[in-house]
């Protein structure tokens, strides 16, 4: 008897019970005794776990979950979860068909459970192919996932790092921090002020590098949090390490292992981050109490802009996965075509989506649009001001590399320091930029030639869809409409300008001759309505960054 | 007269068993954005007006030195 979702992180089986072992042997079953593994008999992978029900779920019939040796994660229903479970190499077809039967409530014959072996469960990895070896499955590449990612401290190291921090979490200990948290932004924004902090921050060079080394260990801690708020729940999390987020350089955790976590338990490991966050702003006041240093009240304002940033719901950050544990929909960026699909009046409403339940199909409508609205703005006002990001860039890129110079030759260490981060810190995304273009491309080519094979229709379509996309921006990227300089001081940057600065873009292609009114060469010069609206903001698109006199540039791209 | 298909008693249909579909789920790998961009507190600060001199964050600066206004040299 499968029970509902339950108070507890831990993992339960289709019959209600805990799953106590981590790993369900390839070769045992749920009854121990019996005769030998035959090789002709079904049996499950080798190192495949069995997770349990997905707790918390949004749909109307929970999904169960396993784990294959590789790490994947795989969601299975009810029945498929079933037959792995007494796919244990000693029982015959039938005598699974018999205990599936039982469990599932419906009659399920010898036949069934052959074509779902077959056809289902050995092409997932989840059993064993015929002669008894595991396959080996290509992980899936997810929509906006990170890229260029590199482990750098290993499962036991993060284990032990979770074990220090581990009393953080105790309810006691977060009531009190999050009461903490709470005073110092009262404190912070209404008695003290961050004036001083700010004044004292321009003034002196060395007090960025400062800055910059208390934000990246705070990022560290933040992933620190997740670990830990996995752990806590009763998961095991994996690898902590460096990737580029789209354009961004990121600190990641591996805890796929959350899955199997309650709703709780996942919202925690979410949460953990920005929790961590907040305990480190703590320790930061502290020390700014201690030692009335005003720059540490400028960094604990960096962070809260950070905290904000994460919550950011459109892409894989931690907003994305509290919106999908709180609805209970593991993969919400898997749906975003068939929701779209279903919003056509004229088309039946997919599976994927009637699945769920009606509040979370409601959540995850509005999800979807929101996203694809986001996305599509942000994505294309990128990719029609590339011409500006482009020549922003660059002349940064002198900018600083001439300062970077002049600062060292003067032996003004400290500035040319900071030069030379800036300038790592603009190459970065400038280079995430790119490759997101090629991996864009190559996507686009793939999935057209694949999903159209043998509708030459279908294939004539969307190439000439393509075709079309890359005139428009051929037309964005070529003079006189491209203008390769930089930001102009009189550029707004507003979603307005943006779109009107666009519209010749298109009217050029349709035929019609010259600029519509509205678009003037300085409209022509703002790269996006806002350097934290898109995702390509280089580091010097944000206009009073880059005309500003101050030693205060914008070091890195703001999502 | 149509031929009704029927399947089995105590058999899942072959709709039935095409529905029955397992999915991969994607990696969890929860970010921190190295995200030093000191230009987007500053900028908000100068909005909220907070580092402008006429700021009321310096409106009741005390003038404590006494004014010496005169079209004479002051005689020392």
């Amino acid at each position: 008897m499968i029970q509902g979702a339950v108070s507890t992180d831990r993992p339960r089986d289709t019959r209600g019970g805990y799953l106590e072992g981590q790993t369900v042997p390839a070769a045992s079953g749920a009854e121990p005794s019996g005769p030998e593994p035959d090789p002709g008999r079904p049996r499950r992978a080798e190192g495949i776990e069995l997770l349990g029900e997905y707790q918390g779920s949004g749909f109307k019939e929970p999904p169960y979950l396993a784990r294959r040796a590789d790490g994947q994660v795989l969601q299975l229903p009810r029945l498929l979860y079933l037959v792995a479970e007494n796919a244990d190499g000693r029982r015959s077809y039938e005598q699974i068909a018999a205990s599936v039967t039982e469990g599932f409530g419906r009659g399920v014959s010898e036949d069934n459970v052959r074509v779902l072996v077959e056809t289902k469960l050995r092409p997932l990895g989840v059993l064993a192919a015929r002669d008894g070896s595991s396959l080996k499955l290509e992980r899936p590449n997810p929509l906006l996932a990170l890229n260029f990612k590199t482990a750098v401290v290993p499962r036991r190291l993060v284990n032990a790092a979770t074990t220090v921090f581990h009393p953080f979490f105790w309810p006691l200990v977060v009531i009190a921090a999050v009461l903490g948290f709470l005073a110092l932004d009262w404190w912070l924004f209404f008695v003290h002020g961050i004036a001083q902090g700010l004044r004292h921050l321009i003034s002196e060079p060395v007090f960025f590098l400062i800055v910059f080394g208390l934000v990246v260990l705070s990022a560290a801690l933040h992933e620190c949090g997740h670990a830990t708020g996995c752990r806590y729940g009763g998961a095991r999390p994996g690898v902590m390490g460096v990737g580029i987020y789209l354009v961004w350089p990121a600190f990641y955790t591996d805890v796929t292992d959350a899955y199997r976590l309650s709703k709780a338990g996942r919202l925690r490991t979410d949460l953990g981050g920005v929790y961590f966050n907040a305990l480190f702003m703590l320790a930061t006041l502290g020390v700014y109490l201690l030692t009335h240093f005003e720059v540490l009240i400028a960094v604990i304002l960096l962070l809260q802009f950070e905290m904000v940033h994460q919550f950011l719901p459109f892409l894989r950050l931690d907003g994305y996965y509290v919106i999908a544990d709180l609805t209970g929909v593991p993969d919400i960026f898997a749906r975003m075509k068939p929701v779209l699909l279903s919003l056509l009046p004229w088309r039946k409403p997919d599976s994927a989506v009637t699945v769920l339940k009606g509040w979370v199909r409601i959540v995850v409508t509005a999800w979807v649009v929101f996203t694809v609205a986001f996305v599509l703005y942000a994505y294309g006002i990128m990719l029609l001001h590339l011409p500006t990001i482009a020549g922003t860039a660059w002349a940064s890129f002198l900018g600083l590399a001439g300062r970077t110079s002049a600062s060292l030759l003067r032996g003004q260490v400290a500035t040319g320091l900071f030069s030379a981060l800036q300038l790592v810190l603009l190459t970065l995304p400038v280079l995430g930029l790119g490759w997101m273009l090629v991996r864009l491309v190559q996507r686009l080519l793939v999935l057209s030639w694949v999903r159209t094979r043998g509708r030459p229709l279908h294939r004539g379509a969307s190439f000439a869809v393509m075709a079309a996309a890359v005139l428009l921006l051929a037309l964005a990227w070529t003079p006189p409409r491209a203008n390769y300089r930089s930001i102009s001081p009189h550029a707004q940057g507003t979603i307005t300008e943006s779109l009107s600065d666009a519209a010749p873009v298109f009217a050029r292609m349709l035929g019609s001759i010259g600029p519509l009114p509205g678009a003037s060469p300085a409209a022509s010069a703002s790269p996006a309505a806002s350097p934290s609206a898109s995702p390509a903001a280089s580091p010097a698109t944000s206009p009073t960054a880059s005309e500003s006199p101050s030693p205060m540039p914008s070091v890195a791209p703001s999502p | 007269m149509a031929i009704r298909k029927t399947k089995p008693e105590g058999q899942l249909s072959p709709e039935e068993l095409e529905a029955q579909a397992g999915e991969q789920l994607p990696d969890r790998e929860q970010m921190s954005l190295v995200n030093a961009n000191l230009a987007l507190p500053i900028n908000a600060a100068i909005a909220a007006n907070v580092l402008s001199d006429g700021s009321l964050a310096y409106a009741n600066a005390q003038q404590t030195t006494p004014i010496d206004q005169g079209n004479l040299p002051s005689i020392q």
